[in-house]
């Protein structure tokens, strides 16, 4: 048994209490530069404490080099920053080592265990970008390095504000709709997309110069839950396929929801396997998904986010 | 036609399965896998809610799309020989 070190009969305990990704938080330490919920929480909210993690797990039913996980426990390892324990739906511990500095901290936190505690809640984790269009919002999916954060930050300068930027938590509701909870509102920029988007003269929030990217944070807005109109699939172009923007139907619009799903595809043999599955069906029945497919030349970033820009005015129409 | 025509093709249970408007996807629960069936493919498992003849299935392809029966009984036999393979389905003997 481990005491936590607020936990004294004498000191009542503080927790901070956040809403995001449409999930309740309550941390044993502040989130840097993020307002706190006020009025009343989820009656279990996700706890987030600082302490000794156990070194592994007993009998894991998968294990990779950074992972571990059985039933409803996942022991996340990330060499020379931290250690995290995540417990069933609600309980995230880290241990955090002395060469990880507050920023990738919390990335790791609010990526990996919001991810695997809303996954064991039964909502989808997508790696997206989300912004806001049309009462809604739009998610731009696909794994590290396909541009989600810099179109998120061009489609800024169009009128679609930041709602989420590399997690995106989709909630199945009743009657088909689906509800994304807004995340802390700051992007990850690769150095030379800060260039591209003439963003150089900004001063960012944090660096993070092992990557290399900035992190900027922008004008705080209130953190709500919007409902899922589109998701584009980021894709760069190849001779079979062309740039453009296509719509994905049936099969292969769920393929493609998989292959942007923000976690290890062995842990979705773990836990809740046939509800997410469902999920993924749902979603790819009831939300239009399309594959935007453009040229590797970062340069032209500025007039693919004009025509996506376009092309998300157009479900402002439907 | 063969007694083989004539026998039954069922479902084999473990299966989930989730409709994507005409396409269907079935999860593999022992292997943790999932299938894409096409138009054609998950029309036929559709079917194979109740098990079924060979003949019987040929016909519903036959009125529900657009194909010739020869054509049909080719590409039928071949889709349920995979389903078959794979373990979707089994020979029902009664």
């Amino acid at each position: 048994m481990s005491l936590s070190r607020h936990n004294t009969l004498l000191e009542p305990v503080r927790r901070y209490r956040y809403e995001l990704f449409g999930l309740s938080l309550q941390s044993d330490l502040a989130i840097p530069g993020l307002v706190e919920a006020e009025g009343r929480m989820d009656a279990s909210p996700i706890q987030i404490e600082f302490d000794r993690t156990p070194e592994s797990i007993v009998n894991p039913d998968y294990q990779d080099e950074a992972v571990q996980a059985s039933a409803c426990e996942y022991l996340f390892t990330y060499p020379g920053m931290l250690r995290m324990y995540v417990n069933g739906d609600r309980r995230i511990v880290v241990e955090r080592f002395a060469e990880c500095d507050s920023t990738r901290m919390w990335t790791l936190i609010l990526g990996a265990g919001t991810s695997i505690v809303g996954f064991r809640r039964g909502f989808v984790p997508l790696h997206a970008s989300v912004v806001k269009a049309n009462d809604g919002c739009v998610a731009l999916a696909g794994q590290s390095g396909f541009g989600k954060s810099t179109l998120a930050a061009s489609l800024d300068s169009f009128g679609y504000s930041l709602h989420a930027d590399d997690l995106c938590l989709i909630q199945p509701g009743a009657n088909s709709v689906f509800d994304v909870g807004g995340g802390v509102r700051e992007l990850r920029l690769w150095d030379d997309a800060v260039e591209i988007l003439d963003w150089s003269a900004r001063e960012p929030y944090a660096t993070i110069p092992e990557i290399p990217k900035s992190v900027y944070r922008l004008k705080p807005e209130p953190i709500s839950l919007l409902p899922l109109r589109r998701i584009y699939a980021l894709a760069f172009s190849e001779e079979s396929t062309p740039p453009g923007i296509y719509r994905l139907k049936g099969v292969e619009a769920m393929q493609t929801l998989i292959g942007c799903l923000r976690m290890r595809p062995g842990l979705l043999s773990i836990g809740s396997r046939q509800r997410t599955f469902e999920s993924l069906a749902a979603i790819g029945r009831e939300i239009a998904i399309y594959r935007l497919v453009r040229p590797h030349d970062r340069s032209q970033i500025r007039a693919w986010s004009e025509r996506l820009a376009s092309h998300i005015a157009t479900c402002e129409e439907q | 036609m063969t007694p083989e025509h004539e026998q039954l093709y069922a479902r084999q249970p473990g299966y989930v399965a989730a409709n994507l408007g005409e396409e269907l996807a079935i999860l593999d629960l022992a292997n943790n896998s999932y299938i894409g069936f096409n138009a054609t493919a998950a029309h036929v498992w559709r079917l194979l809610q109740e098990p079924q003849t060979f003949v019987g299935l040929s016909q519903s392809m036959v009125q529900e799309f657009d194909v010739d029966e020869e054509r049909c009984s080719k590409e039928l036999s071949v889709l349920l020989d995979g389903l078959l393979k794979a373990g979707l389905i089994r020979i029902d003997n009664g």
